[in-house]
């Protein structure tokens, strides 16, 4: 499972042994744990910062296969997600909830030592296994409400030239027929192309801007 | 056989809903470690660690040796000693939580007993 979306058991098989969780039988926890934690560890390994112990990822894969095997019904087959990319959502949530409640931990016992101790010594040996997460998730956040302001009062059409843009197109035929405007004489197609495009790259250029002025 | 099904396995002991809970009981009932217990189960260290992580059959119902002969057929584990042990991890459990709930009774009680000079107390 390098990725989630490698499937470790058919899709015929994998909705059979669902079915046998859900029915109760004993012995599908233990095969959905044979078929998938190796994996899901793994994942959560190479999905997350290097700096991020790696018993948190055991226990947090562990966390998830439990989740499923006491709630069989919250991994819903009919909404087209395979099982090994449900866990590893779910895996992931866990990871985030067992670094928040270290940081927390952490945070206290530091506390403890400040309060007994007036000690700043131990202050710099602190390294808290949360951050590396916590600062990815701030940067896609930041990133999120940058994109949202540059897409903020854009058309329809010029919207669809943006999302092309973000995905690195840079075909004028895509943007024109992003625009409606492939019908046009090449020379006016371009130039429509080209003024929207410029347009929509001043304002990811503004955001930039405002957002190194902020900080 | 990896070493996280192991571990998985281990961080059951305490819950009841799993295998391991019941037969961590019953090995500690009976003096034997891991390996013994797997041993005595007639299984390999790695099926044992399968067999941990199965959903523990209600003691009570009638699916009990269905559920008892699916695992043994699966795991290639003895059904007999795998059934007397699951029954038998499974009592101890039980008294074990029935003498905590009596002792937090007992010192429920005790905490609301008045002593003889307060005041309005008509309690024993």
């Amino acid at each position: 499972m390098s990725s989630s979306s490698d499937f470790l058991i058919s899709r015929e098989d994998e909705l059979a042994l669902h079915k046998r969780l859900v029915d109760g039988d004993v012995s599908a926890p233990a095969e959905i744990a044979n078929i998938f934690i190796d994996g899901l560890i793994k994942w959560l390994i190479d999905n997350n910062s290097s700096k991020i112990p790696e018993d948190l990822c055991v226990e947090a894969a562990g966390d998830a296969w439990e989740a499923l095997v006491k709630n069989p019904a919250s991994f819903k087959p009919e909404q087209g997600k395979r099982l090994g990319q449900y866990l590893c959502m779910s895996a992931q949530g866990d990871l985030r909830n067992r670094l928040s409640k270290e940081g927390r931990r952490r945070e206290k016992s530091l506390e403890a030592v400040q309060l007994s101790a007036k000690d700043g010594k131990y202050l710099e040996t602190v390294d808290d296994p949360s951050l590396p997460l916590r600062i990815q998730e701030e940067a896609e956040q930041a990133e999120q409400g940058r994109l949202r302001i540059v897409g903020d009062g854009l058309s329809e059409a010029e919207s669809r030239v943006y999302d092309l843009i973000m995905r690195g197109e840079r075909k004028t035929a895509a943007f024109a027929q992003a625009l409606g405007v492939d019908h046009l004489p090449k020379k006016e197609k371009t130039d429509v192309v080209n003024r929207v495009k410029n347009k929509i790259k001043k304002r990811i250029n503004r955001g930039k801007t405002d957002d190194v002025q902020e900080s | 056989m990896s070493k996280n099904l192991e571990h998985l396995a281990r961080r059951l002991k305490d819950d009841p809903f799993f295998v391991a809970c019941p037969l961590t009981l019953y090995a500690t009932s009976e003096g034997l470690n891991e390996e013994s217990l797997a041993s005595r189960l007639r299984c390999s260290k790695e099926n044992f660690a399968l067999v941990c992580l199965c959903r523990a059959p209600a003691g009570e119902a009638e699916s009990f040796q269905d559920d008892i002969d699916r695992m043994a057929t699966k795991f290639s584990v003895d059904a007999d000693v795998l059934a007397e042990a699951i029954r038998r991890g499974q009592a101890i459990f039980e008294m074990q939580r029935s003498t905590e709930s009596a002792a937090t009774l007992l010192a429920a009680r005790d905490g609301k007993k008045k002593r003889p000079g307060d005041k309005g107390g008509t309690n024993p």
